[in-house]
C-alpha cells in the first residue's frame, strides 16, 4: 500500500524544483510555479503535450503528462535556434521530450527512494485525443511566464499520476 | 689547617691519629741536616702536595654536584613534558570522546588506524583497528563494488576530474545499526604535508533523537489537524463514535454478511475523514479478513477475526472517545442530538396547534406533521453538511480540485434520526465522485469544462403534499462508461438483450458490481452503491442514477418525509 | 595527432538537439571553438572514426546503443587513454554516478545543465588534461 500524502510532497517539490531550474536555469527562460488561478490560459492552438510512463515489475505504475504553450517552447527555441528553425514544430516537440525526460527521471529516483523500483519510457508526443491518462492523475501543478504582452501566461501544466493497481490505465 | 678528609687519609695510611701533628712532625724532621737535600725539599713539599690533594676531591665534588643538579633538571624537564603529552592526549581524547560521534580514519588501503573514538564501538558496533572499512560499515556485495573502487579514486584524485566532495557524495551515507539507531555518516579529507591525501577521516553521528523528534513533530501536525475536522463536526463525530461500536457489536453476532461488510466500509470513511488513520488501517485489514471468508460456515470464522481485532478495536474507540472528552468534556455524547428551535417558533407552532385543535380540524397526521415541520426537524442541508464535509476531505486528500453548489429548490425539513443511516451512506457517493467522475483539468478544458469538478445539490418536494423529496447529486465528471458496464453485466451473466440503456445502467447498485478492478484504502469495492440503495429502500424510498459518458453523472433519491419511526 | 589544450576539440553526443544545442552555446561561452555533434552512438563512432577528440560529452540513454556502452568500448581502446569523457545524464542516483566511474567517465554532468556548474566543471576537466598531457610528455620523452 503507498504512502500518497508524503510522497506527494516530495514528489510535487521536485517536479516544481526541477522544471524552474530547468527552463530558467538551462534554457533561459523566466518561469515560475503558479497558482492554479494565476496566468491567462494558454490558447487551444500551438499546444504541444509530451507523456511517459514509469514502469515497474510489481506494484504500481505512474505516468505524467506536460501540457506546453506553443509560445512558451517557440521562446525558448529562439534562444537557441535561428528563427525559421525556431518556429518548427520539430524543435519545439524536441525540447517538450528533452524536459519531460529530465523531470521524469529527477521524480523517478524520488520514487526509487521509497523502495520502488521504477523503469522510465522516452517521452513522446501525444495528441490530445489520445491522452491516455484520464481520472487518476494525482497531482497537477502549473507554471506561468510572462509573455511578450508582459502579461503572466500559462505555459506548462504538469499531471503526475500513480496508478495502484499493477498493470494498466484507469 | 687540615680537612677532614685528609686528616682521614693520613690516619688511615700512616696511623696519623693527629694530622696536624704528624704534618708538624714531618717538617721538623725536613730541618735535620743530615738528610740529603732532595728529599728535604720533597718532605717540605708535602703539605703542598696535601692541598693538591684537597683541592682534587674538592673538584671532583663540585663536579658531581654539577652533574647531580644536572641531571635534576633533565629529570624535571622529562616529567614536564609527559606530563604536557598526558594533558595533551587527555584534551584530545576529551575532544574525540566528548563529541559522541565516532571518529575513525583508514588509508588508501581502506584498512583503519588503530587511532578512534570509543564511540565507534556502540555507533559503528565495534572495533574498528586494522579493520578494512567495508567491513565496518558492513556493506554488502554491491556495496562493496562500489565504494572501493570509489575510495581508489579518491587517492588517486589526478585519474578523475571530479573533486574529493564530489566523490564522497556517491559514497554511503548512512549505517545500518543492527538495534535501530540512525547513524549518518560524514567524510572529511586529510592531507599530508605535500597536500596529498593521506587518509580520510569518517564521522558517525547518532541522530536517531533528531529523527524522532520530527516524527513527534509530523505526528503533533497530524493530531492537530485531526482535533479540528472533529470539533468542527461534532454531531457527525458522535454519530460515528456510536457506528464504530455498532458494528463491532454486530461484528459477534450479525447474521447479514453483505450489510456487515458494507457498514464495515461505510465506518472504515468515517474514520479517515476524521483522520483516525490507525482505526482506518484496521478497519481496511478487517474488511479484507470479512472478504476471504467462505460463503458457508462464515459465522465462525467472523468470530475469529473479531476476537483477533478486539483489543485493538477496543482500544481504537477507547482513543476516539477520550478525543470527544478532551474537546467538549466528560458528557459530550449526551447533548449532542439536540435541535435548536428559536422560541419564536415554539411561540407560532403553539398557537398554530392551538388554532388547529380549537377548529375542529386536526387529526393525528395533522398534528403531527405540524410537529415535525415546525419544531422537531432539521434542515436536511444540516444533514448533508457531513458529505459536503467528507466530499472536500477525499478531493483535498487526492490534490484535487471540485466546487460543490447547492441548487435551488426547497427547504426540506427532515427528523434527523430516522434518515441517519441513509446520510450515512453518502460517503460512498462522495468515494465514486472523488475516484470516478474526476478529470484532470487539461482534459476538462479541451471538453470545455470549467477547470474544477462542479458537483451540485438540489432538494425539493415531489408535489404541493410535502410528503415526499427528491435529492439529486449530479456531476460533471467523466460520467459512467455504458460498455464498461454491459461488459461487467456480462461477465456476472446478467441479461442484458431487451432492455433499455437507463434500465441497465441501475445495476451499478448491485452488490460486488465494480467497472474498476483495483482495491485501494479508498477505492470501492463495488459494494458502496449497494449500501445506498439498502439504506433507501429500508427508508420505501426509490433511486436511479443516470449517465452520460463524458458529461457527467446524476443521483436521484426520492424518499418520504417520515413523521414517524419505520418498524 | 590531437589539438593542442589551448583549444581542445571537442565532441558532443546526445539524442536530444536542445541538450546538444545547450552544450555547445555553454563551450562557445567559455571560449572553445572547435565543437562537433552527433545524435546518437552510431553518428558519434562515425565522427570519431575520422578525428581525434579531446573532450567527448555524452549522454547515457540513447536509442540504440547507449552512452554508457559507447564509452565502455572506448575505455577499452589505448588510443582513448587520455580523452575526457563527460557523462551528461538526468540520473542523479549515486548508484548509476559510480557506475559511470567505474567505466571510465572523468566527470559528469546532471541535467539540467546549469551554466556555472557546467564550467565549472570542464575546467576541471581541463586540469585533468592538462595532467594527462604532461605525463604522456615525460613518457614520450
Amino acid at each position: 500500500m503507498l504512502n500518497m500524502s508524503g510522497m506527494k510532497t516530495d514528489i510535487s517539490g521536485v517536479v516544481q524544483s526541477t522544471v524552474v531550474e530547468t527552463f530558467n536555469g538551462m534554457l533561459g527562460q523566466n518561469v515560475v510555479s503558479a497558482d492554479e488561478r494565476g496566468g491567462a490560459a494558454a490558447g487551444d492552438d500551438g499546444r504541444i503535450y509530451a507523456c511517459l510512463l514509469l514502469d515497474q515489475a510489481r506494484g504500481a505504475s505512474a505516468n505524467f503528462c506536460f501540457t506546453f504553450d506553443g509560445k512558451l517552447l517557440a521562446r525558448t527555441a529562439a534562444r537557441f535556434y535561428p528563427p525559421e528553425q525556431a518556429r518548427e514544430k520539430t524543435v519545439q516537440e524536441d525540447i517538450a521530450c528533452a524536459i519531460a525526460n529530465i523531470v521524469g527521471s529527477k521524480v523517478k529516483s524520488c520514487l526509487n527512494k521509497y523502495g520502488h523500483d521504477f523503469e522510465m519510457t522516452v517521452p513522446f508526443v501525444a495528441e490530445p485525443a489520445a491522452l491516455p491518462f484520464k481520472g487518476c492523475d494525482t497531482i497537477h501543478l502549473h507554471f506561468s511566464w510572462n509573455d511578450n504582452a508582459g502579461a503572466g501566461a500559462r505555459g506548462l501544466v504538469v499531471d503526475f499520476g500513480m496508478d495502484q493497481r499493477p498493470t494498466g490505465n484507469c | 689547617m687540615i680537612s677532614k678528609r685528609l686528616a682521614r687519609l693520613l690516619r688511615k695510611h700512616f696511623d696519623a691519629a693527629d694530622a696536624d701533628a704528624f704534618i708538624a712532625g714531618l717538617l721538623q724532621q725536613a730541618d735535620d741536616d743530615a738528610l740529603p737535600d732532595n728529599i728535604r725539599a720533597n718532605i717540605r713539599r708535602f703539605p703542598d702536595f696535601l692541598a693538591q690533594v684537597d683541592d682534587s676531591y674538592n673538584e671532583l665534588d663540585e663536579r658531581m654536584r654539577i652533574a647531580v643538579r644536572n641531571l635534576e633538571m633533565s629529570s624535571e624537564e622529562l616529567n614536564n613534558s609527559n606530563f604536557a603529552l598526558l594533558r595533551h592526549n587527555i584534551a584530545t581524547n576529551a575532544m574525540m570522546e566528548g563529541l559522541g560521534q565516532g571518529l575513525l580514519f583508514f588509508g588508501p588501503d581502506g584498512i583503519c588506524s588503530p587511532v578512534y573514538s570509543r564511540a565507534c564501538l556502540t555507533l559503528l558496533e565495534g572495533n574498528p583497528a586494522d579493520r578494512h572499512i567495508c567491513d565496518i560499515l558492513r556493506l554488502d556485495e554491491s556495496q562493496r563494488a562500489d565504494f572501493e573502487p570509489l575510495v581508489g579514486l579518491m587517492f588517486d584524485i589526478d585519474s578523475t576530474a571530479l573533486s574529493f566532495d564530489e566523490l564522497i557524495a556517491l559514497a554511503p551515507h548512512f549505517y545500518k545499526h543492527s538495534q535501530g539507531l540512525q547513524i549518518a555518516l560524514s567524510y572529511k579529507p586529510m592531507h599530508g604535508a605535500t597536500g596529498a591525501l593521506m587518509g580520510i577521516l569518517l564521522v558517525a553521528t547518532d541522530i536517531t533523537v533528531k529523527m524522532q523528534a520530527q516524527e513527534r513533530l509530523r505526528q503533533k501536525e497530524e493530531q492537530v489537524l485531526r482535533t479540528l475536522r472533529i470539533a468542527g463536526n461534532r454531531a457527525s463525530f458522535v454519530h460515528a463514535l456510536h457506528v464504530f461500536q455498532t458494528v463491532f457489536d454486530d461484528m459477534a453476532q450479525t447474521r447479514d454478511l453483505q450489510a456487515l461488510r458494507r457498514d464495515l466500509h461505510t465506518v472504515k470513511g468515517m474514520a479517515n475523514v476524521f483522520f483516525l488513520h490507525d482505526m482506518a488501517k484496521m478497519l481496511h485489514e478487517i474488511e479484507d479478513r470479512v472478504n476471504a471468508l467462505p460463503q458457508d460456515g462464515w459465522q465462525s470464522g467472523l468470530r475469529a477475526i473479531r476476537a483477533e481485532f478486539d483489543v485493538r478495536l477496543g482500544l481504537g474507540i477507547d482513543y476516539a472517545h477520550w478525543l470527544g472528552r478532551e474537546i467538549w468534556g466528560m458528557e459530550f455524547e449526551a447533548g449532542h442530538d439536540v435541535i435548536s428551535v428559536s422560541t419564536a417558533e415554539l411561540a407560532r407552532f403553539g398557537s398554530d396547534l392551538h388554532a388547529m385543535l380549537q377548529s375542529g380540524g386536526a387529526s393525528p397526521d395533522g398534528a403531527s406533521r405540524l410537529f415535525f415541520e415546525r419544531v422537531a426537524s432539521q434542515s436536511v442541508w444540516s444533514m448533508l453538511a457531513f458529505f459536503e464535509t467528507q466530499l472536500s476531505y477525499f478531493a483535498e486528500a487526492a490534490d484535487r480540485s471540485i466546487r460543490i453548489q447547492h441548487d435551488s429548490g426547497d427547504e426540506v425539513r427532515l427528523f434527523p434520526d430516522f434518515y441517519r443511516a441513509f446520510f450515512d451512506s453518502l460517503t460512498h457517493v462522495a468515494r465514486n465522485i472523488m475516484d470516478h467522475a474526476y478529470e484532470p483539468a487539461p482534459l476538462r478544458q479541451i471538453l470545455g469544462k470549467p477547470p474544477e469538478l462542479q458537483v451540485r445539490i438540489r432538494t425539493s418536494y415531489t408535489d404541493s403534499s410535502r410528503t415526499q423529496f427528491q435529492l439529486v447529486i449530479s456531476d460533471d465528471g467523466q460520467g459512467i462508461s455504458f460498455d464498461k458496464v454491459t461488459k461487467r453485466l456480462r461477465e456476472k451473466r446478467e441479461k442484458i438483450e431487451g432492455r433499455t440503456e437507463a434500465d441497465l445502467m441501475q445495476h451499478i447498485f448491485d452488490a460486488d458490481f465494480s467497472t474498476r478492478d483495483s482495491v485501494d484504502m479508498n477505492a470501492g469495492r463495488g459494494i458502496g452503491m449497494s449500501a445506498v440503495k439498502a439504506a433507501v429502500e429500508k427508508l420505501g424510498g426509490t433511486l436511479r442514477v443516470s449517465s452520460t459518458e463524458g458529461v457527467g453523472t446524476a443521483l436521484t433519491v426520492v424518499l418520504p418525509v417520515l413523521w414517524q419511526a419505520h418498524a | 595527432m590531437a589539438a593542442t589544450p589551448s583549444s581542445p576539440a571537442v565532441l558532443v553526443i546526445d539524442d536530444h538537439m536542445i541538450i546538444r544545442q545547450v552544450v555547445e552555446q555553454n563551450l562557445k561561452n567559455m571560449g572553445f571553438a572547435d565543437i562537433d555533434t552527433a545524435g546518437s552512438a552510431a553518428e558519434a563512432l562515425e565522427r570519431m572514426a575520422v578525428r581525434n577528440y579531446d573532450i567527448i560529452f555524452v549522454d547515457w540513454i540513447m536509442p540504440g546503443k547507449s552512452g554508457y556502452a559507447l564509452m565502455q568500448e572506448c575505455r577499452e581502446e589505448r588510443k582513448f587513454d587520455d580523452v575526457a569523457f563527460v557523462m551528461v545524464t538526468s540520473e542523479s542516483d549515486e548508484r548509476h554516478m559510480i557506475e559511470a566511474l567505474k567505466a571510465g567517465a572523468t566527470s559528469y554532468i546532471i541535467k539540467p545543465v546549469l551554466s556555472n556548474v557546467f564550467s565549472e566543471k570542464v575546467k576541471k576537466v581541463l586540469d585533468w588534461l592538462a595532467k594527462r598531457g604532461q605525463k604522456s610528455d615525460v613518457q614520450s620523452a
